[in-house]
């Protein structure tokens, strides 16, 4: 069934739109990733423009993860004054974000700024976290006598000036580490059409050091207000998100982020970080062939 | 878009007391609603001089951007951009003979008949050796998108005079205001043309939802992010579990 999308300026297949929404909401309610990085490349590839792909995705991606933090608040599972220094920073982030999307774009060299961002930042954290979570798993497989370990390793970044006390993290550290970071990530979300999460999710791992069961309830908290304020924006300064197209993947999204929270609660945290890894560095592998490889077509053609 | 219509009126007015052709439109509006998914619009006529009929639909214009990749330390750069302006959205002939056989180059590249006669000028001082690869592209682009296309041979008369054509427009025309030529061609030359207006346009919610994402961008995004947030607490209110 085909229906016309008023901002895009297309009509799409109905089926083939609500079941992209579901699977992103699937792998977003499972990993507490928004699945950004998945969606906008996947709208592109159904012929959306990409500027209405990164505004609409971000839209969607608003419902995806409201859905997914309220099931993970429900089991306790969010550290708001965690959330909230983050959000702060992704406030400020998204609109460096933003501003330098349209610079960009202006010069032609949003796609590759794109692609190459992508490359780096899907490689290194997907390498990373594939390489702690298999020996990890490795590890529980041979059976050797797990060694006790601290909560988290004690970095100098973490003894900076204003130091807050996170009590669900167990966690008392300096407030700039999490500000620094959401401003990080509110930048990347509003460059690339995504909410961050699978950037997110591993440093907040890895750099603050919380636990993997929060961690997921907390990206998805911090998320649904970066991706709703970077869905703002591109709404306000391109004219870019498309309401119908939205309403479409996330009818699809929905559904299927809490059937992924339920199948996450039933796994262990090593074992999504390892699934996640996969997914995250077979993405980055397609990426990079795309910028090295020799394009089908010598020329562009854009509007305006 | 002037510089077209100003020899048509020339030529209708000098046709004018024998009124060798007559034509018109199924519709002069393609209304897209939810479920457009392109649509055909008939155009037909009557020839009182036996010739040729070519019919020409020229979309809005555009000011596209064709930019060349090139290498540049093994990664695929877009390198040099020409801004190209005035170039029709959407460009679909049909005609009763292949095009070539009814006029010379000449005569089709001066009235822009043929996709590859449009005139597609470029901003700045180009040569004109360097913009042909460019333009090609840009050619090549549209008609891959369906939005340039030739049916040599589908314009079909009904008897001695009357004539007609259904010119196909796909899912992703255009909005704006287009024009459909007629033409009768007679030993090569256009002894007569007509040319109608025709509008694409948004009808319906589609139109009104448009319009209030340009017109009060900030209100359209706040309803957009307050809708997500409700879907997403309705999506996750339905699968709680008791």
């Amino acid at each position: 069934m085909q229906l016309y999308l008023p901002i895009a300026e297309m009509s799409v297949n109905l089926f083939l739109i609500v079941g992209i929404g579901g699977l992103i909401g699937f792998m977003s309610g499972l990993f507490g990733v928004g699945g950004g990085f998945l969606l906008t490349p996947a709208l592109i590839f159904t012929g959306v423009p990409p500027a209405v792909a990164v505004g609409t995705g971000a839209n969607e991606l608003v419902a995806t993860s409201i859905s997914g933090a309220i099931a993970h608040w429900r089991r306790g599972n969010v550290d708001f004054a965690m959330g909230g220094v983050l959000l702060t920073g992704g406030a400020v982030g998204s609109l460096g974000g933003t501003w330098l999307f349209g610079v960009l774009k202006g010069i032609g060299q949003i796609e590759l700024t794109i692609g190459v961002s992508y490359v780096v930042l899907l490689g290194t954290v997907g390498g990373l976290m594939f390489q702690e979570s298999a020996r990890q798993l490795l590890k529980a497989r041979t059976g050797s006598p797990q060694p006790r370990t601290k909560l988290h390793e004690h970095r100098w970044f973490h003894g900076l000036p204003l130091k807050l006390r996170f009590r669900r993290s167990k966690l008392y550290i300096s407030a700039l580490l999490p500000f620094g970071l959401g401003t990080g990530i509110g930048f990347l979300a509003a460059m690339m059409g995504v909410g961050g999460g699978f950037i997110l999710v591993p440093a907040m791992i890895y750099l603050l050091g919380m636990p993997t069961q929060l961690v997921i309830g907390t990206s998805l908290f911090q998320v649904t207000f970066v991706t709703g304020f970077s869905a703002y924006l591109h709404a306000l300064n391109n004219q870019s998100v498309d309401i119908v197209l939205a309403l479409l993947l996330l009818a699809g999204g929905v559904v299927g982020a809490q059937f992924g929270a339920r199948l996450g609660a039933n796994l262990s945290g090593v074992q999504l970080r390892f699934m996640l890894s996969v997914i995250v560095l077979a993405l980055a592998v397609k990426l990079a062939f795309g910028l090295f490889a020799e394009p089908d077509a010598p020329y562009l053609v854009t509007r305006g | 878009m002037r510089r077209l219509i100003a020899p048509l009126i020339a030529l209708m007015a000098g046709a004018a007391q024998a009124q060798p052709l007559v034509t018109d439109l199924s519709s002069h509006l393609i209304a897209i609603t939810s479920s457009y998914a392109g649509t055909e619009l008939l155009i037909y006529g009557a020839a009182e001089v036996a010739g040729d009929v070519v019919v020409v639909v020229r979309g809005p214009e555009e000011q596209p951007t064709v930019w060349r990749k090139d290498r540049v330390l093994g990664l695929w750069v877009n390198r040099d951009a020409r801004r190209f302006y005035g170039v029709p959205g959407f460009h679909a002939v049909a005609a009763t003979r292949p095009l070539r056989d009814i006029a010379s180059g000449e005569t089709l590249a001066r009235l822009q008949i043929g996709d590859d006669a449009i005139r597609l000028p470029a901003r700045g001082r180009h040569d004109e050796l360097t913009l042909a690869p460019y333009r090609q592209a840009l050619i090549e682009a549209k008609r891959e998108a369906g939005l340039y296309s030739a049916q040599a041979g589908e314009v079909s008369f009904l008897g001695p005079r009357l004539f007609r054509v259904g010119m196909a427009f796909p899912a992703n025309v255009p909005i704006g205001t287009y024009t459909a030529e007629v033409y009768l061609f007679r030993n090569g030359t256009a002894i007569a043309a007509q040319a109608m207006p025709l509008f694409v346009d948004k009808i319906g919610w589609e139109r009104q939802l448009a319009a209030m994402a340009t017109r009060h961008p900030g209100w359209y995004g706040l309803a957009a992010v307050m809708l997500a947030l409700a879907a997403g607490y309705l999506g996750a209110l339905a699968f709680r579990r008791n």
